[in-house]
């Protein structure tokens, strides 16, 4: 746990620069979107009792390229406006969530502090600056963290029982979902930790 | 082998090849100025455009990474790796502060590109109206090197960016 506390306080630390950056090159894609349709996504999902909103609400995120991303645009607008320290804070979260996601499988996988030390590592890579300041970059966020979240509760749910596997499938259409590679980073990290549970001798 | 063809494949070689470069040295927090010989924005038949590594790709490449480093380097060494990278962080996320850091720096590293030219050239115009607003006198020093640098600037876009 102090791990990810020292992870933490590097993360508000080191980013605190950029937090309030603005919005800069792609991100003024963003505040041209019309969000009206966004919202009425939004209460298709909500209220899918109503077939014709249920069936705009799925063509929207599904036809839609990164239709989760931009629902998640839709979210931080309506709490937040444009207030560009929102959003890049809401990108510090989705890399903090990250870390805390690789921590936890890392405890499974070798335990002890070497857990700890991929997580601060993680976090206070220099290639990660682009993706976490940069608000555009939310969408590289979110499918590592659908991604990376599917392997995990593959790895918790596969002793267990196969319809734990359920959610795993649903982050890997989370995934896809957020950014086109979704399912191709879901496939590598599967690759990846089936590779490292063999190495290590839990297979 | 038909033009067209040879045009992509050449385009994706050296796409292939300016990526493995950037990625082999940013595994290790170490950043690639683009590669001066590189043409900055090349077209194509097709209109399949050569652009610059941007770094947001790859994200997910360093969750797999940092697990294998925290297995197989002693902790010690993972120590001074986080404190480095730490450093390299802070030092980026300047250029990340204001739109007239990102684009200089764009500018800087890609001087030929005729977006970064625009948008630097603009983002002056915006950082002489912010000093001039906030009272600095004309004839300081960080107002003239602004001046200067944005009429050369100017002069070098109507010349076709050369």
């Amino acid at each position: 746990m102090i791990f990810l506390l020292v992870a933490l306080f590097a993360i508000l630390i080191l980013y605190s620069r950029s937090v309030h950056g603005g919005f800069l090159f792609d991100d003024h894609a963003i505040t041209d979107m019309h969000f009206e349709r966004w919202e009425r996504a939004w209460k298709g999902i909500i209220y899918p009792d109503r077939p014709a909103r249920f069936r705009y609400a799925l063509q929207t995120l599904i036809v839609e390229p990164r239709g989760l991303t931009h629902m998640g645009y839709y979210w931080t607008w309506k709490l937040a406006g444009f207030r560009p320290a929102a959003w890049h804070r809401v990108n510090m979260a989705l890399h903090f969530a990250n870390t805390v996601l690789l921590y936890l499988f890392c405890r499974d996988l070798y335990g002890g502090a070497g857990a700890g030390i991929a997580a601060i590592l993680f976090a206070v890579h220099p290639h990660q600056v682009a993706a976490v300041s940069y608000i555009s970059g939310r969408a590289s966020l979110q499918t590592t963290f659908f991604s990376v979240a599917g392997i995990y509760l593959a790895n918790f749910g596969y002793p267990r029982s196969l319809w734990l596997l359920l959610p795993c499938i649903t982050c890997a259409v989370f995934a896809q979902l957020s950014k086109e590679d979704g399912f191709l980073w879901i496939l590598g990290f599967g690759l990846i930790f089936l590779a490292l549970r063999f190495w290590l001798g839990s297979i | 082998m038909d033009s067209r063809i040879r045009a992509y494949l050449s385009g994706f070689a050296l796409l292939a090849w300016i990526n493995l470069k950037h990625y082999l040295l940013a595994i290790w927090g170490i950043r690639l100025r683009l590669d001066p010989d590189y043409p900055n924005e090349t077209r194509f038949r097709g209109d399949l455009i050569v652009d610059s590594v941007l770094e947001y790709r790859f994200y997910g490449l360093f969750v797999p990474w940092c697990i294998v480093l925290a297995l197989v380097l002693p902790y010690g060494l993972t120590g001074i790796l986080a404190g480095l990278w730490a450093s390299q962080t802070w030092k980026r996320t300047y250029f990340y502060s204001t739109p007239f850091r990102f684009w200089t720096r764009a500018y800087q590293e890609a001087p030929t590109k005729h977006r970064n030219q625009i948008r630097y050239a603009e983002e002056i115009g915006r950082e002489i109206e912010r000093k001039d607003k906030a009272g600095i006198p004309w004839d300081d020093p960080e107002m003239q090197q602004l001046i200067t640098t944005g009429m050369s600037l100017q002069e070098k876009i109507v010349r076709g960016g050369k």
